[in-house]
């Protein structure tokens, strides 16, 4: 099968190693993805902003660069979620919309494969994400009475070592919201570390997630209070990366 | 008169015009929730939201309870033969506000539905509705029989038995007046009664 | 009259803040358990979202059904194609009969009429009659949340208002205490009182009969005490047959409060034989609203108030913080397609999670609405230039691989290298309570370029470096 790999744009400036972790997770699977150079956005911070026009180009780049492709793989729940349910606006219907997979539906649903690093021994907090979660159902919400399998969960959960804490709100948002993030700073921050005090009182050491963008506010929020939590992609504990913390271990509060 | 017929033709015409897209009425719900013991259900639902249900299997079993529980020496008003009693004048229950200093109303409620604790009451000639608000207790006798399952259930009786609301009302009361208005924190007895007792006759 | 600023103040008590987000989770969990133990539940939200989408395809003939038979029975519709014009029938029903005492139980459609002002210039005494909102009005507030009107309030505040306006004795502060005290109080107006004025629930085209859920018995006090009853209806509120009501009533408590049902859910059919009943049937945009294809499911909405308390942003900056008569998700809906201009800002007082659209008894869609509503305010020009600017020059970027490449290493380049009092200043408004990202020396496409055998890399189009 021809698989294509969408790399989002502040995954590919400021956290590259989740792309190369995803990478080596395909090619574990015998998979050698094209990687085009464009696109380099999905074009959702400009769509949420209510600019769709500077989205579409984008939109267009994409479904053109990946026309080939039997599968798009991206390891980003929202941008997936906006090129599966969003692009319709931009591009109409297209048939690689429908064939572009967030990383954990891709194993699970295409590859029904569960990649296997040697241990995990960490206490891990799993911050899911509300794109992955509600748009693309990657697991149950807390809200719903409707009980699908967790994707993220089960891939991890058969690690060695691996040991999920208890969160008090599972799936409240993490504030980021893209542009929400600046435009709505103060109740951003604190929905931020809400979450983070949650995964600290829960206990975990790592904050686990298949969304950089929720992962960057967490930890951007956790190193400033300089908070031992640690926050690693899926892709990277799935690719058999370990954990780095910082030394200093405090208690996080949005004062 | 006049503006008032302009503006339902104004807004009535905008509605047609304005009209969505059609969609057709669902169907009725397929499945909807019964309980093994629909009884015990409806009474632990009436504890669950602040009232109390009591199994009599006579009238002088509910009025002994009664005549414990609350003072006749207060003002009473009772449409359930042999429970309890009406020692106030005739008058009264037709006067909405002289029904203000009432202390305990026993009436008979028509129906009872498991899944929530409610009892479908209807408006009666005997009295006026705010009888039902005004008193510090009321009182509610069912009969065991006429405990359904589910509100889809309590609808269909409703029909079936032409149980519609008289002389303008029925409602389902389900438990006394509360509030958690302030801080969330739970208050039974509102501005409403402050209890709710039933009897279930079985 | 902008949220995030609004907002802003609200954390800054970061204790009174958390403990509102608290006091509302508190609420969405009753609602969790409420929904747990109907197996039916998901069932029961789509059926209802049918009902009501079936009745506003075909809102004029139940319209006409409705006040047929209402007005068969003795009652007397009225029509009011705004709020201006319901304020006038309700002013002029009171005024015809010399009345100037009116209770009233909670409606948020005459909170959006601002009926309450308009009567009292005129000479009438309104008393809220719904213990939250006659506490926020005692206090001159608006209600913060569509249920639950004080819930912004902490008990001190109530029994300083008590204090205030009630003769309670300074400090009293237990819920009981103060709710008995309103009890008295209430019971005194509702003695007094020449009419009452209630919201409506549910209207029932088939009888043109009215349905009001109420735990505290106001309404029917209000109701069952003078004679005359006016009813303020949105046209909205209207479903097929009384036999729909076993799905909205299933609905409406658990969702709003976690009860499987409230304490009265009243039946008014006509009038009382010694009273009269006056229904006003009110547009106020309504009508407006039906026209969009993207938006007129917000008028399925029967108020139940769900999507504010999972709302982790309304939780967060309290209902004032919207300046609408309707806060939170729905609010965000209702307020822009009322007002583009003055409620701009609302849709983007939201991060797009998603839980209010899982958690609407109608099943609304409501987090894709704002998001549209997105794009139409940047269309009207309503989202602020620099905004919609720094978009369109983001996406001349992002188009251009090389372009994207060369900024990205410049941002990366900079992070590394500048001074942290000038990367981290005070224009940088993520920087103010958040870390940066680490710079990395490469990006991916980088490190990729620098991989060997890179046959299947970078096809098509453009060079990277």
């Amino acid at each position: 099968m021809r698989v294509g790999l969408f790399v989002p744009c502040y995954i590919d400036q400021f956290y590259p190693d989740v792309a190369i972790a995803t990478l080596e997770l395909l090619e574990a699977q015998g998979i050698s993805p094209i990687i085009p150079s464009a696109p380099t956005c999905c074009g959702q911070p400009m769509a949420n902003t209510g600019c769709v026009s500077a989205a579409k180009p984008l939109a267009e780049q994409f479904v053109a660069a990946f026309a080939d492709c039997d599968y798009v793989v991206c390891p980003s729940g929202s941008c997936t979620a906006m090129i599966r349910h969003h692009y319709g606006n931009l591009v109409g219907d297209n048939a690689v919309r429908e064939r572009t997979f967030e990383l954990c539906e891709f194993f699970v649903d295409v590859l029904k494969a569960t990649p296997m690093p040697a241990a995990f021994n960490y206490k891990v907090g799993l911050h899911q994400s509300c794109h992955g979660l509600r748009e693309l159902g990657l697991g149950s919400p807390s809200e719903l009475r409707r009980t699908t399998p967790n994707k993220v969960h089960n891939l991890l959960a058969d690690i060695p070592g691996i040991d999920f804490v208890e969160l008090s709100r599972p799936d409240e948002c993490c504030g980021f919201g893209g542009t929400f993030a600046v435009a709505e700073e103060a109740v951003s921050v604190m929905m931020g570390c809400d979450r983070l005090d949650d995964h600290i009182a829960a206990g975990a050491e790592v904050m686990v997630s298949a969304d950089m963008s929720c992962l960057m506010h967490l930890d951007g929020l956790a190193r400033r209070q300089q908070c031992r939590l640690a926050t690693m992609h899926v892709a990277q504990v799935l690719a058999g990366r370990q954990p780095r913390f910082r030394t200093t271990q405090l208690e996080v509060t949005a004062k | 008169m006049n503006p008032s017929t302009n503006a339902k033709a104004k807004i009535l015409a905008a509605a047609r015009k304005n009209a969505p897209a059609d969609m057709a009425l669902p169907d009725r719900l397929a499945t909807a929730i019964r309980y093994d013991n629909p009884l015990e259900q409806f009474s632990s639902m009436l504890a669950a939201i602040g009232g109390e249900a009591v199994v009599v299997h006579s009238p002088d079993e509910a009025d002994r309870i009664v005549r414990g529980r609350y003072d006749s020496a207060l003002p009473w008003s009772s449409f359930v033969d042999g429970i309890g009693e009406t020692n106030i004048a005739a008058a009264q229950l037709h006067d909405p506000h002289s029904l203000a200093g009432l202390d305990v109303a026993i009436l008979p409620g028509h129906l009872a539905v498991a899944e929530n604790g409610a009892i479908w009451i209807t408006q009666s000639d005997d009295y006026a509705r705010a009888i039902y608000f005004l008193c510090e207790h009321l009182v509610l006798v069912i009969s065991a029989d006429d405990i359904v399952h589910n509100m889809h259930e309590g609808y269909d009786q409703i029909a079936e038995r032409a149980l519609y609301p008289h002389q303008g009302f029925a409602a389902w009361v389900a438990g006394p007046s509360k509030t958690a208005d302030i801080e969330q924190s739970l208050v039974i007895g509102a501005q409403g009664p402050r209890s709710l007792l039933v009897f279930i006759v079985a | 009259m902008n949220h995030a600023t609004a907002a802003k103040k609200f954390v800054t008590n970061y204790e009174r803040a958390h403990w509102h987000d608290a006091s509302l989770w508190f609420v969405r969990s009753k609602r969790d358990k409420a929904t747990e133990v109907i197996p039916e539940w998901e069932q029961l939200r789509e059926t209802a979202s049918q009902i009501k989408r079936h009745t506003l395809a075909h809102l004029t003939d139940y319209l006409e059904q409705f006040t047929r038979e209402a007005e068969s029975r003795g009652v007397v519709v009225h029509w009011a194609v705004d709020a201006k014009e319901h304020n006038e029938i309700v002013a002029e029903l009171l005024a015809e009969r010399g009345m100037t005492r009116l209770v009233k139980s909670k409606s948020m459609l005459t909170e959006e009429c601002h009926l309450n002002d308009f009567l009292t210039e005129r000479g009438v005494e309104v008393i809220d009659t719904d213990l939250g909102e006659r506490i926020v009005q005692l206090r001159r507030e608006t209600p913060s949340h569509i249920v639950l009107p004080a819930i912004h309030l902490k008990r001190q505040d109530v029994g300083q208002t008590f204090h205030e306006y009630l003769d309670a004795p300074p400090g009293l502060d237990s819920p009981d205490e103060l709710t008995e005290l309103a009890r008295h109080h209430l019971r005194e107006k509702l003695l007094a009182a020449e009419a009452g004025l209630t919201g409506v629930n549910f209207g029932i085209a088939e009888t043109g009969g009215i349905v009001i859920c109420t735990n505290e018995g106001n309404a029917d006090l209000g109701t069952a005490l003078p004679k005359l009853h006016i009813a303020s209806m949105g046209i909205e509120k209207l479903i097929p047959k009384t036999e729909h009501l076993s799905v909205f009533l299933r609905l409406l408590a658990r969702s709003a409060t976690g009860q499987p049902i409230t304490s009265y859910s009243s039946h008014f059919q006509g009038p009382r034989p010694d009273g009269e009943l006056h229904i006003i049937l009110v547009d106020n945009g309504r009508t407006n609203l039906m026209a969009s294809t993207e938006f007129h499911r917000a008028l399925n909405c029967i108020r139940c108030g769900a999507c504010l308390n999972t709302c982790p942003v309304y939780r967060r900056s309290g209902g004032h913080s919207y300046h609408a008569t309707v806060a939170g998700p729905i609010g965000s809906v209702l307020g822009p397609a009322q007002d583009p201009k003055q409620h701009h800002s609302l849709p983007f007082a939201c991060t797009l999670c998603g839980s209010c659209t899982d958690v609407c008894p109608v099943k609304i869609p409501l987090h894709h609405q704002l998001l549209a509503f997105r794009s139409q305010l940047a269309e009207q020009k309503l989202v602020s230039a620099p905004k919609r600017w720094g978009m369109s020059v983001a996406s001349t970027i992002m188009r251009r691989p090389w372009l994207f490449a060369l900024t990205g290493r410049m941002a990366r380049f900079s992070l590394r290298w500048l001074p942290r009092f000038i990367t981290h200043s005070w224009p940088n408004t993520w920087a103010q309570k958040r870390e940066l990202p680490d710079a990395p020396k490469q990006s991916f496409r980088g490190w990729l370029a620098d991989r060997p055998n890179d046959d299947n890399r970078n096809v098509d189009n453009g060079k990277q470096k």
